[in-house]
């Protein structure tokens, strides 16, 4: 929508002092017009007034002629003055009368007019002329003395005119009435003189006035104002510098104004440069800090592990692009496994590289075949050694070896490890100083037995120090119970568990600390091959009896392990004993127990059409009650025929009551 | 397993000793059946920490046998985990099983 088209202040200011100026003038010449009016009034009055004393001497003269024969001469001497004084105040007609009222009449005395033109329009009035006429009220009231003097309007002659009368009287109490007659022809053409001698000129010198008010407003104002904006305008639609500077025209404000303008916008200029440089510096910066970070992520190893010896996953979520924590795992042959977890002090690039360093020393260190303990001493005295900006690093280090189902660890000052199966347990031996700062110091290391289904979970402060909104630590408690709560029957891993939780808790607050999390599973696997005989039942009993695992869970494998097996033995070939067949049977223990057995018998499914309730009528009458048991005692199933064999597969999950 | 057959007038005990799977059940079958007349027949459960749906089988088959002679039959001294087995089976209603 486009804006109502405004006037430009000098049309403004010029339109406004013209107004103000024409007000003036009209109250100017109302006034004039008055002071004019009032001006003839008191001349009239003056010259009635004045002359009685003058006509004083004419009037005795005149009454005792008895209005008859007045000497010429006196006569004369009076019209000569009459004359004069028409001339000097230039009143039309003077005129001296004498009224009757019983015939409403006057007579003119004598009469004095002001030019030639007068005097022929009134010579019948000249002296002793007997005019009937309507008497004036005021005329009559002057008459009796009642009034001094009264001004009325009259028509004659001589056209629209205001006459002043006045009463002379001589001393013996002759009267005779004094009138002045001004046109009213006059008084305007008095008034228009005045004008065309004054008015005009005046109106012309407004105009004028307010027409160079208007070219100075404009020049002065408008147009460097227009100037400054157009180039404002300019600036801001093309949103580039014009290339010409703006010049300040019109007044110093102006000036000012475009020097402030050429000074505002040399400097968005140099800002806007400046910002683009330091955009494209941060862009470039934060590409090399993105390709740090590839670099740096790939230092480590895949988050996955996994073998028949064990089960590894890792996890490490960044507070920045680039943090100083490290996870990382080794196989080292012979049925050993490294695991370690570190936490460099700070954050950013610095942090980064001693990651590197440390991650690449302990590497190194580790396949030389050092116990956990000699890799914590070597590397700490290698860190220490160059390490100007004393920057430390605390790790934990450990090595599981599934051949005896044992774990040896060192520990440098780093968060506490847990082993999860047979409950939870915090690994608090071993706890040994950081790395980095102190050369030739001594390290520890702690054994402990991890049997196939228990956990070893690693981790860096970024875990526990999780922030909620209220500004709370996560700590070791809730990690704690995250880990006390976990099911590997949730479908999720251990980490991805944990994860989940801490960030449930943090309620999306953003991390200021890197997030790293490492589990090791120790695994085990069996495997046998069974005859079609009741008796080798034995054999799956002593295999799941070795299992490090609480009592009543083995009570229970076994349970379900002798259901199916005895199924099989009297289902799969009828009840015969086939002497080329076997069961293959599999135990597998990692963070669950899988039980498998395979046959070649006929197509059956264990899990097929379970009744879950009365498998006890009133006769003790039972069936399928070994498939009911073996379905009631494990977490899941899986029924698969293919290639010709029965492959049935049960799960147990590690629940809280089995840890 | 080892059975340990005690009588006490016309009440037999039989005192079970290991796991009732499905191997040991044909002793445990062989000694009920051994059991020509008895008022009351008492299985006592104190070693037993294991049964299979083999020993369920054999033990409702001595109830069974119990019933048809009008003897007493009773599981005594049962233990935690042998207890959740006859539960979950719901045999626990059926017969007088206790775990002292």
């Amino acid at each position: 929508m486009k804006a109502k088209r405004q006037k430009s202040i000098a049309e403004k200011a010029a339109w406004q002092v013209i107004v103000v100026l024409l007000i003036a003038m009209i109250i100017t010449y109302t006034i004039a017009f008055f002071v004019v009016f009032k001006m003839v009034f008191s001349v009239n009055n003056t010259i009635s007034l004045t002359a009685l004393d003058l006509y004083t001497d004419y009037l005795t003269e005149y009454s005792n002629n008895n209005h008859v024969s007045i000497d010429k001469n006196i006569s004369d001497k009076i019209i000569q003055y009459g004359d004069y004084i028409c001339s000097k105040y230039e009143t039309d007609y003077i005129y001296l009368y004498t009224i009757d009222e019983k015939s409403s009449s006057i007579t003119y005395v004598a009469t004095s007019v002001l030019d030639e033109k007068n005097e022929e329009n009134i010579q019948n009035h000249m002296i002793d002329r007997h005019v009937e006429c309507e008497l004036y009220p005021d005329e009559l009231a002057v008459w009796h003395g009642e009034k001094k003097s009264a001004t009325i309007t009259v028509d004659n002659n001589l056209g629209h005119e205001i006459t002043t009368i006045a009463l002379i009287r001589d001393c013996n109490g002759n009267k005779i009435m004094a009138g002045v007659e001004t046109s009213y022809d006059y008084i305007s053409g008095k008034m228009i003189k005045m004008f065309s001698l004054f008015a005009l000129p005046i109106t012309l010198v407004l105009i004028c006035i307010g027409l160079s008010i208007y070219y100075f407003m404009r020049k002065r104002i408008s147009l460097p104002a227009k100037e400054i904006s157009r180039k404002m305008q300019e600036y801001i639609t093309d949103g580039k510098q014009s290339k010409s500077k703006l010049v300040g025209k019109g007044t110093a404000e102006f000036s000012m104004i475009a020097d402030a303008f050429n000074s505002m916008s040399d400097d968005i200029k140099n800002y806007v440069e400046s910002i683009k440089r330091l955009s494209e510096e941060k862009a470039n910066r934060n590409a090399e800090f993105n390709i740090a970070a590839e670099i740096q992520r790939g230092f480590l190893s895949a988050p996955e592990f996994e073998n028949e010896a064990c089960s590894i996953k890792a996890m490490m979520v960044p507070a920045k692009e680039i943090g100083g924590d490290l996870y990382d795992y080794i196989p080292l042959g012979n049925g050993r496994y490294l695991v370690v977890v570190a936490d460099v002090s700070g954050k950013g690039v610095s942090a980064a590289l001693f990651m590197s360093m440390a991650l690449t020393l302990i590497r190194q260190f580790a396949k030389m075949g050092l116990a956990p303990n000699e890799i914590m001493e070597k590397t700490n005295n290698a860190l220490s050694e160059n390490n100007s900006r004393m920057l430390f690093v605390t790790a934990f280090i450990g090595i599981y070896d599934c051949n005896d189902n044992s774990f040896t660890y060192s520990n440098a000052g780093h968060n506490l490890p847990y082993k999860i199966g047979g409950g939870l347990k915090a690994l608090d031996n071993s706890h040994g100083v950081l790395m980095g700062l102190f050369a030739n110091e001594a390290f520890s290391s702690e054994r402990i037995t991890l049997n196939p289904g228990e956990t070893i979970f690693l981790y860096t402060d970024g875990v526990t120090e999780t922030l909620n909104k209220e500004k709370n630590f996560w700590g070791v408690d809730g990690l704690e119970e995250a880990l006390r709560s976990y099911k590997p029957s949730c479908g999720a891993s251990l980490v991805e568990y944990v994860y989940d939780k801490a960030t449930e808790f943090s309620e999306n607050v953003c991390r200021h600390d890197d997030m790293t999390m490492l589990s090791l599973t120790a695994k085990s696997n069996v495997d046998l091959e069974l005859d079609f005989d009741i008796h080798e039942f034995e054999k799956i009993k002593s295999e799941i009896l070795k299992l490090a695992v609480p009592h009543p869970m083995k009570l229970n494998l076994c349970l379900v392990a002798e259901e199916i097996f005895i199924n099989i033995c009297s289902y799969a070939f009828d009840g015969k004993s086939p002497e080329n067949e076997k069961i293959g049977f599999s135990l597998a223990v990692s963070d669950h127990v899988e039980i498998r057995f395979t046959d070649n018998g006929q197509k059956f499914n264990p899990f097929d059409k379970i009744e879950v309730t009365d498998y006890c009528d009133e006769d003790f009458q039972v069936g399928g009650l070994g498939r009911f048991l073996s379905s009631s005692l494990t977490d899941d199933r899986k029924y698969q025929y293919s290639d010709g064999k029965n492959i049935v597969t049960l799960f147990k999950y590690f629940e809280e009551e089995n840890i | 397993m080892t059975i340990e057959k005690k009588e006490t007038g016309k009440e037999i005990t039989l005192k079970l000793d290991g796991w009732l799977d499905a191997i040991s059940a044909e002793k445990f079958t062989e000694v009920t059946e051994e059991i020509g007349e008895a008022s009351a027949i008492i299985l006592d459960f104190e070693k037993v920490e294991y049964i299979s749906s083999a020993g369920l089988r054999q033990v409702v088959t001595c109830a069974k046998k119990a019933k048809d002679m009008n003897a007493e039959f009773s599981i005594i001294k049962v233990n935690k985990e042998v207890m959740s087995i006859f539960s979950l089976t719901g045999l626990d209603k059926k017969m007088s099983i206790c775990s002292d």
